[in-house]
């Protein structure tokens, strides 16, 4: 198993083959507040036709990313380019070619939820004709369509994200950014939202997400990172990143205090096992099975065993206390 | 890595605005969102300047004198004319605006298109100079109704006032503007319309002839554009144009011209992290 300490600053070098350049890229990239720095210089690139997400708890430097990305917040320092332009010096291009879906809710609640899709295409100089096409197109799509002479304070909370979405949409941009796109809703109304992207990934369209769900991050990203303090900890497919730091199976040991120390104990004849002492329960982290190795510790039947997930990766790699 | 100093403080604030035609279509959303409330809010922009001017003009004026050939309403109409229009603008600027930046998140969802945040500024500045206009062209046609019985206006140049009253929607919604891109609260923009307004409305030269009030106050009632505007739209209302209401235009303009860019620069500061 790999080492599961360390901060890594994770680089990825891409060859410069045209076709396969990368639709978003950055190096060095810094965004600071005055004396606080909330992105430390990251590098990262996403490459066309996937979701690339940002996993980090909350002031994590994900935000701020993204609104660099989307031309919202300047660099601080390095260099961030989206399909080959430049952020700083072509911003009305580089919007041009993206579909923002913000963290809060910004519709227009003086207009329809149609309306919202046609005066959001004319900053995106589509002709009406197009943009009437497109936009009914999208509200059926997001099944938005009985609601398009409505207003938008009448929606649901899940009908307002996927009308965001679909407002994002109506340029058909080339990258679709969408920050925390699932925050706030309920079950139902956020699982139709993944299969909506999902679809719109399966269509070839690129994403750049940042949620601090770890399921969500594992059903959407093919790729991500995990973002503390404003660095990259880590990078890879969500699987890759579970293998690497957290192992195969997780046993979550409960153990009463008396029996403690006899567990522990046995913990260092094992090998292969990473233990993490939380102060009352134990996480141990397994190469393989996790069955027979419960056995050995003489663990109860009923102690939990499962497998590893992102959650255990983050929370390995970003420590367990409050961070906000 | 490279450092990149941004500016920040004054030079940001004063830094040229980065404009395209995408203000037209911050300006058309307005458009849209007022045609499918405009009949009725019709005679909601009249109700006030109406009372205004015949409550004062024909009660109050019964005991003023003015002068020979000047009645009190003839007095009051282009200053209840200017100062009517110049408070839709302000609202716009001032409410309008604030829900729109703070509560709605308009002026971020649309600085996420190819428009900039400069563009979403302009749009509602022109926005808020047609609303000037738009209540000029009531106030102006009451006032043309009525002129047969009361002799307010004595001549065609009066349809000048409107090309100023857009003027002046451009320069007070410029104003306001600016203090609504600093006003940390909504209810901020009261003290903004306590402290600022209201001394700009009673002080424009509108109820009473500037002349006769102390030589400060004259100095500080000529740099509103209240009543630059008023001035001039009273030699319209007669008639008389003088060169001076040449400068009146001038300054009219540089005063748009300034706060509208101070304005676009106090709106990126506040929402440009």
């Amino acid at each position: 198993m790999h080492s599961f300490t360390g901060t890594r600053s994770v680089t990825l070098l891409t060859t410069p083959a045209a076709d396969s350049a990368p639709l978003v890229s950055a190096r060095g990239l810094t965004k600071r507040y005055g004396s606080f720095t909330a992105v430390a210089g990251i590098d990262f690139d996403v490459r066309r036709g996937e979701c690339f997400g940002f996993l980090g708890p909350n002031g994590a430097g994900k935000s701020s990313t993204i609104r660099m990305a989307c031309c919202l917040s300047p660099l601080s320092g390095g260099e961030l380019f989206v399909d080959g332009l430049d952020v700083q010096r072509e911003p009305r291009a580089v919007k041009a070619k993206l579909g923002v879906v913000s963290q809060d809710d910004n519709l227009d609640p003086d207009i329809t939820v149609r309306q919202n899709l046609l005066f959001y295409a004319r900053y995106f100089d589509l002709p009406h004709q197009e943009a009437a096409r497109r936009a009914d197109r999208a509200l059926a799509l997001f099944q938005l369509t009985e609601k398009a002479g409505e207003k938008v304070d009448d929606l649901s909370g899940g009908m307002k994200r996927r009308l965001t979405i679909a407002r994002a949409l109506i340029s058909s941009p080339s990258l679709l950014v969408l920050d925390e796109p699932t925050t706030g809703l309920d079950p139902q109304a956020r699982h139709l939202v993944w299969r909506q992207l999902r679809g719109l990934k399966e269509q070839g369209m690129t994403l750049l997400l940042t949620t601090h769900y770890m399921d969500e991050a594992a059903r959407l990203c093919d790729r991500l990172v995990i973002m503390h303090q404003g660095r990259i900890l880590v990078q890879g497919t969500p699987l890759d990143l579970i293998r690497a730091h957290a192992g195969y199976e997780v046993i979550e040991a409960d153990p009463a205090p008396a029996e403690r120390p006899e567990l522990l104990r046995r913990l260092q004849h094992v090998e292969g096992l990473q233990v993490e002492d939380t102060g009352d329960a134990l996480y141990i982290f397994t190469e393989g099975v996790g069955a027979p190795i419960a056995v050995r510790l003489g663990l109860p039947e009923d102690v939990l065993i499962r497998r590893a997930n992102l959650e255990d990766v983050f929370l390995r790699l970003t420590g367990r206390g409050l961070l906000d | 890595m490279i450092a990149i100093a941004q500016p920040r403080g004054l030079r940001n604030v004063l830094a040229a605005p980065d404009l395209s035609h995408h203000a037209l279509n911050v300006w058309r959303r307005n458009r849209d969102v007022y045609l499918k409330l405009w009949k009725t809010e019709l005679f909601l922009p009249l109700i006030e300047p109406l009372l205004v001017l015949f409550g004062m003009g024909l009660g109050l004026g019964k005991f003023v004198s003015l002068g020979i050939d000047q009645s009190y309403i003839r007095f009051l109409a282009p200053g209840v004319l200017a100062q009517f229009g110049m408070f839709q603008a302000t609202f716009e600027c001032c409410w309008g605006v604030y829900f729109r930046m703070e509560n709605h998140g308009t002026y971020q969802a649309v600085a996420s298109t190819p428009a900039s945040l400069d563009d979403v500024v302009l749009g509602d500045l022109l926005w808020a100079s047609t609303r000037c206009l738009v209540n000029s062209v009531y106030i102006l046609a009451v006032i043309l109704a009525f002129t047969p019985h009361y002799d307010i206006l004595r001549s065609p140049w009066a349809l000048l006032t409107l090309p100023l009253a857009y003027l002046l929607g451009l320069a007070m919604g410029s104003l306001s503007l600016c203090f609504t891109a600093v006003a940390p609260a909504i209810s901020f923009l009261g003290y903004f319309f306590s402290l600022v307004i209201i001394p700009i409305f009673w002080l424009s030269g509108t109820f009473f002839p500037l002349e006769r009030t102390p030589g400060w106050l004259q100095i500080v009632a000529w740099a509103s554009p209240l009543t630059v505007a008023t001035s001039t739209y009273r030699h319209l209302f007669d008639g008389k144009p003088v060169p001076q209401d040449l400068l009146h235009v001038a300054v009219l303009c540089l005063e748009a011209a300034a706060c509208a860019w101070i304005a676009s620069g106090l709106v990126r500061r506040r929402l440009i992290k």
